[in-house]
């Protein structure tokens, strides 16, 4: 009998291994391709770019290639209607904010995915809502701008009435009556630009690190409120909506996840899961992601699974 | 000097290795498409966008623009030699500079108009590097109800400036609005128009659009014109202008860079409409009128400084509002978009490398369309003889490729052909492709900031008339709108009617 050299290798690592090898062939040989990771918006924006600062960690965990593809359009639906369309074999991945993943179908009817369609590996970066007023506004604090929009009526700009931070403003309104005017811009750029011209008078917007953040540190803008459960980690003094008695708001952290297929085999999940956990905690990928981006713990597949249906029937309610 | 300061490191930006080279394939392009007739500059600047896609936006821009000026100067060799325009704003040049090449004049008809051409450009160049910083300062402070009339001022110019009849004009302008408004609602964010249809939900893509109405028609109408030229003229003669010429035509010149400069300004203007009012101007002011048509100088001289100016100056509305005022500029807007870059009054504050670099770009680029126009003349005329069919295949692969390139999704290929078949469609019937696109851009800023106005307000209309700016752009809409009922502006724009 003749045996060539790697077949003979391989023979005695069957009988080194033994039957344990038999037990994990299926996730052994995953990922045994390139896997790559749908992103439903155009590059660059900030989904976009934490998914590009998580990718190599988990080509390093998962020891193969793993290719970003932005498939933008339709508010999300176009990528994440492709990924919901795609072989659950752990192959094709998505990166998605939860208002893309939830709002379509709400917004548009079938749209070929829903929440359901998504099993979430791990949170990968958030950034609340803030309420901010230029510098030179006469709200000092929240309670002077509640007062303003009790007395009368405010204007606040919105990136987008379908924005999470829109949908969230929608439903402060619905829940309070007060006098607040949503008027809807062109994202968070647009709002800026109308809080700082003065044509609004506050802007409820999403924390994020190109507009909000830096304009806030050079003090043009205040934070009066933020609109999640928890003060932001880098503004203590802040103080939230609940705390100031606005509470059963929609889920208003903007936030955004790896996810796979619900079909994809329990040992891929597995497999992933462990990277994400991986990477979420190297200090490579939470220094990559900054401070007021990344979770401050890693927020596993499950817990992303709950926050996401809340998020679904928050929407769903304030759609109605 | 702050202005000069920044002039210098725009004009070192545009000397860069990687600019200077894309600025001297930009200008090269662009004489290459001036000089073969159909595919004007438009078409061609759609086609090189997915080039852009990896450049710098600043480098994107430059080389955007270089192809645009380029063909100005381009444009005048066609006409002149072949008598068919090799653009569509040298077509006023087919009558005189044809005319001075059967006298054995043509190098002295290309020489001046080469020679107007740079001139023109520099003074136009030298408006943008004055007015636009001002003008953008200005306009920073445009809120929503400005911005709305604003557009609403721009959306009448575009139909009223444009070729072919006020009332295709205005069909056309109709078209763009409503494919504008497929997508999401940007007040209320319900859909429209999407069937249910994930692609469509935000709405199509400007870029396939532009692709398919100026790319691809234009090449379905030269394929059934079988438009082509034959060379009778055998003699260029002499190239450079004796200095007696110059003087003769110092003062068309003067006037086309001026009328070119202000004429690009306009919504719907450009290129067309100012070597148009250059050449009407010229004759009007011209001794012995009755030498033109019979190969007069300035005839050419005039209307090819202008086109030029006109091309430069059109950046001025786009880089300081957000506006384009032509086809050209529409897809250069495109182009800044792919790169993350929202024209608009902010642009040369947060992105001054885009301005100066451009700025500095269309000095270079003038004076090598200036120096490379004379030595390698026999080279473009040769150009113009390349076989119509080799070029149309290759020209719609480029397309197909370049508009799957934009999202990477075939559905933009389909929009794209969808586009380019009916913008073949309407250009048999005499609807203009520019103007549908200018809708589609300008639609949706004056539908935003027209209902966003009215939620300021309340509902009340009187926001409208609320700050000064806003009074003096509506009171303008009004004046263009009433004018278009007067027997001698009907008179005028026969003239566009006729050209198309």
């Amino acid at each position: 009998m003749k045996l060539s050299i790697p077949a003979a290798a391989a023979a005695g690592m069957l009988l080194v291994t033994g039957c344990s090898l038999t037990e994990e062939a299926a996730s052994d040989s995953y990922p045994s391709r390139s896997i790559s990771v749908i992103v439903p918006v155009p590059a660059g924006s900030s989904t976009d770019l934490s998914t590009r600062i998580l990718t190599p960690c988990l080509e390093k965990e998962l020891d193969t290639t793993v290719v970003v593809e932005n498939r933008e359009g339709g508010s999300g639906a176009v990528g994440n209607g492709v990924f919901a369309n795609a072989e659950p074999d752990g192959y094709t991945l998505v990166s998605t904010t939860a208002a893309n993943a939830v709002l379509p179908p709400i917004l548009e009817g079938d749209v070929g995915f829903d929440a359901d369609s998504f099993r979430p590996l791990g949170m990968i970066g958030t950034a609340p809502i803030v309420l901010v007023v230029p510098a030179e506004s006469p709200f000092q604090t929240a309670e002077d701008f509640f007062a303003a929009a009790e007395s009368g009526t405010v204007m606040l700009g919105v990136p987008g009435t379908t924005s999470v931070p829109g949908i969230s403003a929608n439903a402060l309104i619905a829940s309070t009556q007060l006098g607040i005017e949503p008027v809807p811009f062109d994202g968070n750029g647009g709002t800026m630009n109308a809080v700082l011209s003065g044509e609004v008078q506050a802007g409820y917007m999403s924390a994020d690190s190109g507009v909000v953040l830096p304009r806030v540190e050079s003090g043009e803008v205040r934070v009066l409120a933020t609109a999640i459960t928890e003060p932001i980690e880098t503004m203590p003094d802040v103080p939230t909506l609940e705390s100031l008695g606005y509470s059963d708001l929609p889920y208003a952290d903007s936030f955004w996840f790896l996810a796979t297929q619900p079909d994809t085999p329990d040992e891929v999940v597995e497999v992933l899961e462990e990277a994400m956990e991986t990477c979420m905690t190297s200090e490579e990928v939470v220094d990559g992601l900054g401070e007021s981006v990344a979770p401050s713990s890693f927020i596993d597949g499950d817990e992303v699974a709950d926050l996401l249906q809340q998020a679904a029937a928050d929407y769903a309610e304030g759609q109605s | 000097m702050d202005v000069l300061q920044n002039l210098l490191d725009g004009l070192q930006l545009a000397l860069g290795a990687e600019n200077l080279l894309f600025v001297l394939l930009g200008v090269s392009v662009g004489m290459m498409v001036g000089v073969l007739p159909g595919l004007g500059p438009a078409p061609t600047v759609a086609l090189l966008l997915p080039i852009t896609f990896g450049l710098e936006p600043s480098t994107a821009v430059i080389l955007l623009a270089g192809v645009y000026y380029g063909a100005m100067y381009g444009g005048t060799i066609t006409s002149v030699l072949l008598r068919i325009p090799g653009e569509a704003a040298s077509v006023v040049s087919t009558i005189d500079g044809h005319e001075m090449a059967k006298q054995g004049q043509a190098g002295r008809a290309l020489g001046l108009a080469a020679i107007g051409s740079f001139v023109g450009g520099l003074i136009a160049t030298c408006c943008l590097v004055l007015f636009a910083p001002a003008l953008a300062d200005f306009a920073l402070n445009f809120g929503s109800p400005e911005y709305a009339v604003l557009a609403f001022l721009g959306l009448i110019l575009v139909a009223y400036t444009s070729a072919g009849t006020m009332a295709k004009s205005l069909v056309a302008v109709g078209i763009g609005l409503l494919l504008a408004s497929i997508g999401q609602d940007p007040m209320t964010g319900s859909s429209r128009w999407a069937f249910g249809v994930p692609e469509l939900m935000s709405g199509i893509d400007v870029v396939a659009v532009i692709m398919g109405l100026f790319g691809l028609s234009e090449i379905l109408v030269n394929i059934v014109d079988n438009r082509r030229g034959e060379s009778t003229i055998r003699q260029v003669g002499r190239v450079l202008p004796t200095g007696r010429d110059l003087r003769d035509n110092a003062g068309a010149i003067g006037r086309g860079s001026i009328i070119g400069t202000g004429l690009g300004l306009v919504p719907g203007g450009g290129g067309v409409l100012a070597s148009l009012v250059s050449y009407g101007t010229e004759r009007k002011v011209s001794r012995r009128p009755e030498r033109f048509g019979h190969g007069a100088p300035e005839a050419v001289s005039g209307p090819e400084t202008a086109n030029n100016a006109a091309s430069i100056s059109t950046f001025i509305p786009l880089l300081t509002l957000g506006f384009p005022p032509n086809g050209v500029l529409a897809v250069i807007f495109g182009a800044l978009l792919i790169q993350g870059v929202t024209p608009g009054p902010a642009l040369i504050s947060d992105h001054p490398d885009i301005f100066w670099g451009v700025v500095g770009s269309m000095v270079v680029g003038n004076l090598i369309l200036l120096i490379m126009n004379i030595p390698l003349l026999p080279v473009f005329v040769r150009i113009a003889r390349i076989p119509p069919a080799v070029m149309a295949t290759l020209t719609v692969a480029i397309l197909i490729v370049g508009a799957y390139s934009i999202n990477g999704n075939t559905f933009d290929v389909g929009v794209m052909v969808a586009a380019g078949l009916a913008g073949y469609l309407l250009r048999r019937i005499g609807v203009p492709p520019a103007p549908i696109v200018l809708a589609f851009i300008l639609g949706p800023i004056f539908e935003t900031n027209f209902r966003r106005s009215l939620v300021l307000s309340d509902g009340g209309f009187d926001i409208f008339v609320s700050s000064p700016t806003a009074i003096v752009l509506l009171v303008a809409a009004i004046a263009v709108l009433v004018s278009t009922a007067l027997p001698m502006v009907r008179q005028r724009r026969q003239a566009l009617e006729a050209e198309d």
